[in-house]
Parts: structure tokens; sequence; C-alpha cells
């Protein structure tokens, strides 16, 4: 791998020419404020109309780079944000090659493969071409909170140009389209946003890639912006080589959602923290209830008493609490049947 | 929209915001109390809520920012105060507080543009409607009253009318997406109805202009076009030409997003965003050229430093009897410079790095226990 910041042209050593890295600040031209988001997703066509349309709302721009989805995520993602009203501002892109999944396979790949998730990182954020990047999963939700968070940022930071952004995110384990189970506990901020310069790139360490360096000036977002979609009939540990997660603290909270997905699964008791929220009557879907009264649970302690669901005001405000367009039907209880603790 | 109204007056001080607020006070809005007290300055009132200025100036001062600042970075350093989940449930219970009494409140303090996100915020979680209204007033008026006013600060032209524009491009930025309102301060002492009734109108606030008619002689008396004391124009001022021009831009296109609907479709406000990034450049740039007189400031206070921290000679003599006994402390401290300095030879750069700060921190310290 070259060093970082050292050219704008990062061949990979397999020679895929139209795969080398090439970045957006080199190109000469003024890179616009504010920011793009880039979503790396494989098979996340399920999660997709509750992720994309409240950040294609938030950001400037947004790349999805798909990485071998069979479930049509990429078409997905374009009708969700036509449905929208916002296809301008999406960008799908394409990696076809098969990355390396965390741990074990991970360290065993080189950095300047195509097969490495620092290579595909790297690739996949020089796409960016605002003067901000922002990380973002496939299954990370903005709340309504969230969503104002990142439109006021794109002209807070507008003259500040050494900024990281951090950003705690609970986890959400949808039982079916009335039910879930939120982890309230709090856990490592991560960063999630950052310049977009030949200062800020993707170095890779043991389990997974870093985005480099680790600036002083550090913005926590609230952590009543976004929460993380996990589906409890899905294997939600498949991009794992290793799913022991014993060896380091950077994987304490992979080793609680292995715990809670388990007690979910196998009726046992729920850590501390994990509280039960059910839609009320009428087909809120629970996610779309989720992100109404996420701010209002999270600073009630687990509660949602007495909360004023966001009404429309000016021009930004906030659709109509209905279920995401274009979502695929949750499927109800998992696989065996056994969630049904209250 | 629901009975709860949060009404957010912001703008630059000096701009006729207290004159603003006090007549929609007089109108049926509630200023929480206790307000800032009269004084020469502002003789009818600041409709300043004591505890909103209270807040702000701490925030301010933690975030080292100034009320007018006039560095365009600035705005991520109250974003970042912003965020805090302790002051957001701060401000969150204060309003609640004031709404269990009132349904309309209006809150203006000349610091408030730096933190509208969080009132907002905090306002739309307690289920008001926001509504926000920018003072206009031409710059050099602005900066001339803010000279008579504000003498006991020590800022020249050229750094208050940087304020002027960074303050307001931003606040203009900040409104935005919201509902909101530009009133010029001349209107307001011209003819105050006109301005207020358009208000009203747009914000759906039909108590304004139904408030019974002796609010509305109250508010009338609050109109005193002689309070509009600091005329001037550009001329008065030492300012760079290329500052005015640009803050001469900024103001006519303030100007034209008055009256609803007139910004040409989104006009104004790419040119706004133009004038706002060139702003960010014009500062940048003049941060360059005085760099020398930054570094000079600093090596002299780091020289101030030092001979403060130069023994006498009895401490000097004091010192070194300490020395002759080797403390302790300073023993630890040898220590844990040669157990760090074998870590630095041992352990490469880049892994360094992957260290978090308050980890080495708590290395140091343990060594030298």
């Amino acid at each position: 791998m070259i060093a970082a910041g050292s050219l704008a042209r990062w061949q990979n050593r397999e020679g895929y020419d139209e795969y080398v890295v090439r970045w957006g600040w080199a190109d000469g031209g003024a890179l616009a404020p504010g920011f793009t988001a880039v979503l790396r997703v494989k098979d996340e066509a399920r999660s997709i109309p509750w992720v994309l349309p409240p950040i294609l709302r938030s950001v400037g721009r947004v790349v999805v780079v798909d990485n071998g989805s069979t479930d049509g995520t990429p078409e997905v993602a374009e009708r969700v944000a036509g449905t929208a009203g916002l296809s301008a501002n999406l960008e799908v892109l394409s990696y076809p090659f098969p990355v390396s999944r965390c741990g074990p396979e991970h360290l065993a790949t080189p950095p300047d493969s195509v097969h490495s998730l620092t290579y595909f990182y790297n690739w996949s954020f020089s796409h960016v071409r605002t003067r901000y990047a922002l990380k973002w999963d496939g299954d990370m939700v903005l709340t309504p909170q969230g969503e104002r968070v990142l439109r006021d940022l794109a002209w807070q930071l507008q003259a500040s140009d050494g900024a990281m952004l951090r950003m705690r995110r609970a986890a959400v384990y949808v039982e079916s389209e009335r039910v879930a189970y939120v982890d309230l506990a709090y856990s490592h901020g991560e960063l999630w946003g950052w310049p977009n310069s030949p200062n800020y790139t993707f170095i890779k360490c043991f389990d997974w890639e870093f985005i480099q360096p680790f600036a002083d000036h550090i913005i926590e977002l609230p952590d009543v912006a976004c929460f993380e979609l996990k589906w409890l009939d899905a294997e939600e540990f498949a991009h794992w080589s290793d799913t022991s997660f014993d060896k380091t603290i950077m994987n304490a909270r992979k080793r609680r959602d292995q715990r809670i997905f388990r007690a979910l699964h196998q009726g046992s008791p729920l850590p501390d923290n994990v509280v039960r929220v059910e839609s009320p009557n009428g087909g809120l879907h629970i996610i779309d209830y989720l992100r109404q009264v996420y701010a209002a649970l999270r600073r009630n302690g687990g509660t949602v008493e007495n909360v004023h669901l966001p009404s429309v005001n000016g021009r930004a405000g906030e659709p109509a609490l209905s279920s995401a367009q274009g979502a695929a039907p949750t499927p109800g209880p998992t696989q065996n049947g056994e969630i049904q603790r209250g | 929209m629901g009975s709860r109204h949060l009404l957010l007056v912001a703008g630059s001080g000096r701009s006729g915001t207290s004159l603003f607020a006090g007549i929609v006070n007089k109108l049926g809005f509630h200023v929480p109390e206790p307000q800032v007290a009269v004084d020469e300055s502002n003789p009818r009132g600041f409709s300043e809520p004591r505890w909103v200025v209270n807040t702000h100036t701490a925030l301010l001062q933690q975030a080292n920012v100034h009320a007018s600042d006039a560095r365009p970075s600035a705005w991520a350093d109250t974003a970042k105060i912003s965020f805090d989940e302790k002051v957001i449930a701060e401000v969150h219970g204060w309003l609640q507080d004031q709404f269990s009494r009132h349904d309309q409140v209006v809150i203006k303090d000349p610091r408030l543009l730096w933190f509208l996100p969080l009132w907002r915020q905090v306002g739309e979680d307690l289920g008001a409607g926001i509504h926000m209204v920018t003072m206009l007033r031409h710059p050099a008026e602005v900066v001339r009253s803010k000279m008579n006013w504000y003498s006991n600060m020590p800022l020249v032209d050229a750094n208050r009318v940087a304020g002027w524009a960074n303050t307001m491009l931003f606040t203009e930025r900040a409104t935005r997406d919201h509902r909101r309102a530009f009133v010029r301060f001349e209107d307001l002492l011209e003819d105050w109805t006109q301005p207020i009734a358009r208000i009203s109108a747009q914000f759906e606030i039909p108590t304004l202009v139904d408030a019974p008619a002796r609010n509305q002689a109250w508010a009338a008396n609050l109109v005193d076009p002689t309070l509009r004391r600091s005329k001037a124009s550009w001329e008065d001022l030492d300012v760079p030409k290329e500052l005015l021009r640009l803050s001469e831009r900024v103001w006519e296109d303030l100007l034209s997003l008055i009256e609803t609907g007139a910004d040409d479709g989104g006009a104004a406000l790419a040119r706004l965003d133009g004038h706002r990034e060139e702003y960010v450049s014009f500062y940048n740039h003049a941060e360059h050229v005085v760099q020398s007189t930054v570094l000079a400031a600093a090596r002299q206070k780091s020289v101030g430093q030092k001979s403060a921290r130069a023994p006498t000679g009895s401490q000097a003599k004091s010192a070194g009897q300490k020395s002759a006994r080797a403390p302790a402390g300073s023993q630890a401290s040898s220590l844990a410079d040669i157990l760090l300095g074998q870590v630095r030879q041992r352990v490469p750069a880049g892994m360094r790095g992957l260290i978090p700060l308050r980890v080495k921190l708590a290395l140091v310290n343990l060594f030298k226990k």
C-alpha cells in the first residue's frame, strides 16, 4: 500500500485499473461544503427502506457501494430514493470483489488487495466530493433529531477542517413488525465523520480497518441521533470470520450483541438495559415508531410516556408517521417462534 | 399546529432585537422572568431572560467563543457544546417549566444565534411550533452603535464588521430550513404594525394581531424612532475594502429575504451561500497574513511564563537544597521517562498512534506513583 497521503492514486496488487483508488481531493477542484455519506452494503435490502430516506434527507450526497448483494439491495436503494424524490442525491456503485471478513481473514489479507477491507473502504470513500465524509452502515437508522444534527453540521463545520465526528448508537433487535428490543446500555463511541482530505485515510489493523489519524478535535453527536437494526431472524455475525469475540476490548460490543441475540433466541434472561418496545395499535411499523420515540426512550431511561411526536414545521418538516415506503414485510416471530416475552 | 409557540429572536446586538421582543411581549408572548435590568443603552428594556443570558454566556465561555466572534470556525465549537446531553437537559427543563405556565414564549438574547439548533430541538421535543425572527440593521450602524455602547470591549471596526458578517451569514443558514422571518429595524421603527401583521400571518399566530387594544397601545408605546441613535455610513469606519464590499452584498441579499417568497426561487440563497464561502476564505487568508503577529504573541507569552517561573535568588537557593535531597517524585518521573523512552524505541510510531491518549497518560501516572 502506498503511504497515506503521499499520492492521490493508489494501485491495487491485482492490477484492476478500474478499481484504482482516485481520491476526490486530488482532482484540483474545490470540494463542496457538507457531507457525503458512504454506505458499504451487502444484502441490506430489508433495512434500506428505513435507512436510506433519512440519510438522503440529511446530507448532500449518498454513495451506496454494493458488495455482491444477492437480495437486490442496489435496486431497492434506487427505488427507495426515487419514491422519496431524492434520486438526484444518490449514487449506486458496485464493488464486485469478495472482501475478507473481520477477524482472521482480514488479518491475512494485504491492505493493497482488492479483497482487503482497508482497500475496499479507501476505494469507497475516494468517491466523496464534499469537504466531509460520513461513514454510514446499511443498518443504521437516523432519528428525526439525528437528521437535524447532520443538516446543521453541514454549515457548522463549513470553516472547520479538522473535526471528527464520534457517535454512539444502540442496537435495536427487531422481532416483528410491532415488537423490538432496544439495548440502552452505553457503548463506546466510534468515529463516523471526518474531513475529506489526504490526512484522513483508512489503515489496516488487526481485526478490521481504522480511519487515521485520531484527531484531538472530536465532536460527539447526541446519543439519540441513530440506532442500528438487527433482525432477529438473520445471521447477524456473517461478516465475521471468527465469532468468538474474546480477543480484544474492541469486540466488547460484538460480545454483547451475541449475548442478547442468544438470550432472545433461547428465552434466557436479557442483560440489563435491554427494553422491549411495542408499536401502539394503528399499524405503525416498530421501526417507524422507534424513530419517533427513540430520543425520549433514551433520555427517559426506557419509557416513552409524555412524548411529543414531532410535528410538521416548516419546509424541512418530518414526513407523516407511516411505514417506510418500499419496505418488505417484516417476518413474524423468529423461525422457532420462541420470542414471546415482554 | 398546537397551541405552544416558541419564538426565537436572533440578530446582531444593537439591531432592534430588544424592541421586537418587547413588542411581541406586549402582544401576548411571555418573556421569562427575571429579566435583565434596564440600563442607559436600552432604556425600554432588553426583554432578555436572565437565565438565558447566564446560560449562553457560560456556554460561550466554555466554547471560547465571543458573542460577536468573527471566526467562522467558531460555529463548530458552539455546535459541539450544544450536543452535550446535560446542556440539552438543562435547557429542556427550563423551557418545560416556562411552557407549563405559558403557551407562547419568546426568547431573545444577542448570543442566541450561536445556539439556534439547540433551542429549536428542545422546543420541538416539547411539542412547540418553532418560529425564528432575524432582525436586520445595516452593519455600519450596528458597528457604530456597538462602538458607542460596548466601548469597554477593545474591538476594532474591521473586526466588528467581520463579526457582523460571520454571525449574520451563519444565522441566515441556521434558520433557512425553518419557519422564519426577517425584519428590518427601520421598518419596525417606521410602522411596527406592518412587520408584525406580516409575521402573524406567516407564522399563523393570529393572537399577535388579535391582541386587545390596550396591549396594542402598550406595544405602540415601546416604539420610539429616536431609539435609532446611531446612524453611520461606511466612510465612518476603518474597514478593508474587500470586507466592506462583501458585507454590503450580504446586507442587500438579506434585505431581499424580508418579503415572503421574495428569494427569486432560491437565487438569493445561492448568493448568500457564495458570500459565506467567500467570507470563510477571506477570514482564512486574513489569519494566514497575520501569522507572524500570532507567533510573536505566542513567543511573548511563552517568555512571560518562563520568566514568571524563573526562580529568584532565594527561590533558586531553596530549589538547590531540594534538588540535593533528590525527592522521590523526581526519581519516579525519571523512571517514567526511561520506560517511556524504551516504549518509543521498541513500538513503531504507527502502533503508538493507536493507543488512546488517556491510556498513555494513565500509564505515565502509574509509573510516577
